[in-house]
Order: C-alpha cells, then sequence, then structure tokens
C-alpha cells in the first residue's frame, strides 16, 4: 500500500465563490425564473417554512407585545388610552415591528437557509445542479431571498395589527375595534411608508446575507454549523446597522428640510 | 478535456457511444469540465454517479422529476403519468415505488437512491450521459444486468454521446 497524501483528500474542483455582491445581483438577476413552475414551488415552500409556520410563534409575541407597551404606556404612566394606543401604533411602525419581525425570522429561518445551503455546498450539490442545465443561483437563491422578503413584510403586517388589536382589547375591551379604527385614520401614511421600507429593506438584507453565509463556506462538514451561526450574528449585526443608517437618514433628512 | 475535443464528440452525431478509462480525481476533474462545457454550450448532462446526484433537502419524486418541472411547462399530475408509464417498460411496481418516492434521499437505501437517480435519467433526455460503471452494483445482481441493457437502448435512442467509465 503506498503512503497516503493528504493533499488528495482535498477536492480535486474549487467551487465558484460567491460574494455577497453577486448573491445581491443574481436576486435581481434571476427574477424573471419565477414563472417557471419549479421555481415557483421554491418560493411557495420557502414561504411556508418563514411565513406560515412562523405564525403560532408570532401571534404569541404579537399579543405579548401588545399587553407590554399598552401597560407600561397606559397604566403605568397614567396617559389617555387614545394616546397610549397612537403611541404604540407609531413606536410599533416606526421601529418595533420590522426589528422584532427581522429578529424573529434571524432566529429562526436565517440558520436554516445558511446550513441547508452550506450543506448542499459541501455535498457537491451545486454541480448536480449545473449538470441539469439548472442555474443554482435561479433555482435556490433567488426564490429564497424574495419568498424570505414576502414572508418578512406579512409577518411584520401582521405583528402590527395583531399587537394593537390586543392592545387595545387590554386597555378599553370590546370597544377596541372603533379604537383601532379611529387610530388608523389618525396615523399619517408616511408612517405606513417607513414600515414598508424598513421591512422590505430588511428581510432583504437579511435573506441576502443568510444565503451569502451558506455559500461563502469551505468544502468541509464542520464548516455547517459554523455557517448557520454566522449567519444568525452577520444578520443581526446588518439590521441594526442598517436601522442606525436609517435613524441618521433621517434625522439629517428632517434638519436639511 | 478541451473545448475543442468536447465540440468534435457532440457532433459525432446520435447514438454514438464513447467508452472512458478514468479513476479517481481525473474522473471528478473530466466531471466537472464536462459540465462547465455543457453549462457553456445549453447542453444537459446526466451523471449516473457511484455515490450522490440527488439534492439532499428534495424528497426522492421531487428530485427525479426536478429537471423536467425545471425546463418545461409540464404541471406535476402530468410528470407523475409519465413517472407511472415507465414502471411496466422497467418492471417496477407503482405501489412499491410510492412506498419510498415521498422520503428524502438520506433515508433512502443505496438501491433506492440509485433507482431514483435512474428514474430521472429516463424521464428527462440529457445530450450527454456520464455512467460510472461502478453505478450498477447498487442493483440486485439478477436485475442489474438489465436495466444496463435496458438503459443502453433508451439512452441510443436519446442522447448524443454516452461516456462510459471502464475502471
Amino acid at each position: 500500500m503506498g503512503a497516503m497524501s493528504f493533499t488528495s483528500l482535498k477536492p480535486p474542483v474549487s467551487l465558484p465563490h460567491y460574494r455577497w455582491h453577486t448573491v445581491l445581483w443574481a436576486s435581481w438577476r434571476d427574477l424573471p425564473a419565477l414563472r417557471r413552475p419549479a421555481v415557483w414551488r421554491v418560493w411557495q415552500k420557502q414561504v411556508y417554512f418563514s411565513g406560515i409556520e412562523s405564525l403560532p410563534v408570532i401571534s404569541l409575541i404579537a399579543v405579548g407585545l401588545g399587553l407590554i407597551v399598552v401597560n407600561q404606556i397606559h397604566f403605568a404612566f397614567g396617559t389617555a388610552i387614545e394616546s397610549t394606543l397612537e403611541m404604540t401604533a407609531r413606536l410599533l411602525l416606526s421601529e418595533l415591528a420590522p426589528l422584532l419581525t427581522c429578529i424573529f425570522m434571524i432566529a429562526r429561518s436565517s440558520s436554516a437557509i445558511a446550513s441547508e445551503l452550506a450543506a448542499m455546498r459541501v455535498n457537491h450539490e451545486f454541480t448536480v445542479l449545473e449538470q441539469m442545465g439548472i442555474a443554482p443561483s435561479a433555482y435556490l437563491l433567488m426564490p429564497r431571498i424574495w419568498a424570505f422578503t414576502f414572508s418578512g413584510a406579512a409577518l411584520a403586517v401582521y405583528l402590527l395589527l395583531l399587537t394593537l388589536l390586543a392592545g387595545a382589547i387590554y386597555a378599553v375591551g370590546f370597544e377596541a375595534l372603533n379604537e383601532l379604527g379611529v387610530l388608523l385614520s389618525r396615523i399619517p401614511l408616511s408612517l405606513f411608508a417607513v414600515f414598508m421600507g424598513k421591512i422590505l429593506i430588511f428581510a432583504y438584507a437579511v435573506a441576502v446575507v443568510s444565503c451569502h453565509c451558506g455559500l461563502s463556506v469551505h468544502l468541509d462538514w464542520t464548516a455547517i454549523p459554523v455557517a448557520a451561526s454566522r449567519a444568525v450574528l452577520r444578520c443581526l449585526a446588518t439590521i441594526f446597522l442598517f436601522d442606525g443608517l436609517w435613524a441618521m437618514l433621517s434625522r439629517l433628512t428632517e434638519a436639511t428640510i | 478535456m478541451s473545448d475543442a475535443v468536447f465540440s468534435s464528440v457532440m457532433d459525432r452525431g446520435a447514438g454514438r457511444r464513447v467508452l472512458l478509462s478514468l479513476k479517481g480525481q481525473s474522473k471528478t476533474a473530466l466531471i466537472q469540465e464536462l459540465t462547465d462545457l455543457c453549462r457553456q454550450q445549453q447542453k444537459t448532462l446526466w451523471v449516473l454517479p457511484e455515490r450522490g446526484g440527488v439534492l439532499s433537502h428534495l424528497k426522492a419524486w421531487e428530485n427525479i422529476i426536478l429537471p423536467l418541472h425545471y425546463h418545461t411547462s409540464l404541471t406535476l399530475e402530468a410528470l407523475n403519468l409519465r413517472l407511472s408509464q415507465l414502471c411496466p417498460v422497467w418492471g417496477w411496481e407503482a405501489e412499491s415505488l410510492a412506498t419510498w418516492l415521498g422520503c428524502l434521499p438520506v433515508n433512502l437505501s443505496h438501491s433506492q437512491h440509485h433507482l431514483c437517480v435512474l428514474i430521472r435519467a429516463l424521464l428527462c433526455p440529457a445530450d450527454v450521459v456520464v455512467v460510472e460503471a461502478s453505478f450498477w452494483s447498487a442493483f440486485p445482481a439478477e436485475v442489474s444486468e438489465r436495466y444496463q441493457q435496458q438503459f443502453l437502448q433508451h439512452i441510443q435512442v436519446q442522447s448524443s454521446v454516452w461516456l462510459e467509465w471502464v475502471e
């Protein structure tokens, strides 16, 4: 038996390295591939895993959050019911709903996406897709990124409405729906735009970072858990950085106006 | 394999069988090279490998229909119909297939795993087909020979080149 060379254990062919801007570009370039039934199915499955399966836990969080915020503002500081609900809505729209939704999605789906992609890469399954004439970016990355973004926006809207409803029921009982109707008519549209802008940008950024962490692994089994934990940390850092930048830009814009 | 050699192989026409004797790392390198060349020339390549060849996060039936589902606009019902049409030709019982088609590859036996790859290759014709000689050893001896012969006939009709490793 000849001497074993450790270099022979290394994979003979190196896979292309995915940089974050490659992932970002692929999510736009491959968008027309959503018309393909197979890709659309990946999108649907990701919406199911990231969005629909999250509903029970996000409902629990929303109810708890509604009770906590109203309790703190109304019962602790003694503000009027109308003001309490308006402050809650403004707080949720401007900060809490997008941020909490993203943190929840990072904990639940970001690590799952990263470890799944990392495992596929280690298994050389990207090569299998290429052999079938399927672009891995169009089949694996683009639908996941957009489904994650869509799920993030939908979950944030759900969290917002349920939190407000829970808070209103806690504060005023059965008059809650009337109060909410009045409240929503008082909130400026620009705040809704800020809310949607934030959640869409944050969720998209989290999806891109998660995919990138899953793809930028060494071809080694130990890289899979590393990719998952790295995805969580980098996604958290990304959304807090983005939120900080958003706050700075808002302040600068207001100062300029 | 250079681009020019690949092109000349591709130009030889339908039904031509090319035998290559390769081992170890040169085999992996050649597959990668062929994959790149096929991608550049927009050709589809089937590899029936000794191990691997499926996507671990998809169930067996999803792995089987994936290329057809991606490249065509066939509905899932139409794809299932195609799959069921293969059964009598190859001597498979639809009921016994159904018991493992819903499983993830990690839960499949060695022969089921290879059968999954084989059915996928049968469902969707490819421009280039690469078969590792050891691929057939996963099947029981009594059916392995039959599968090889049937596959050879199928491939000669549907594909332009058949590359097989003889180790």
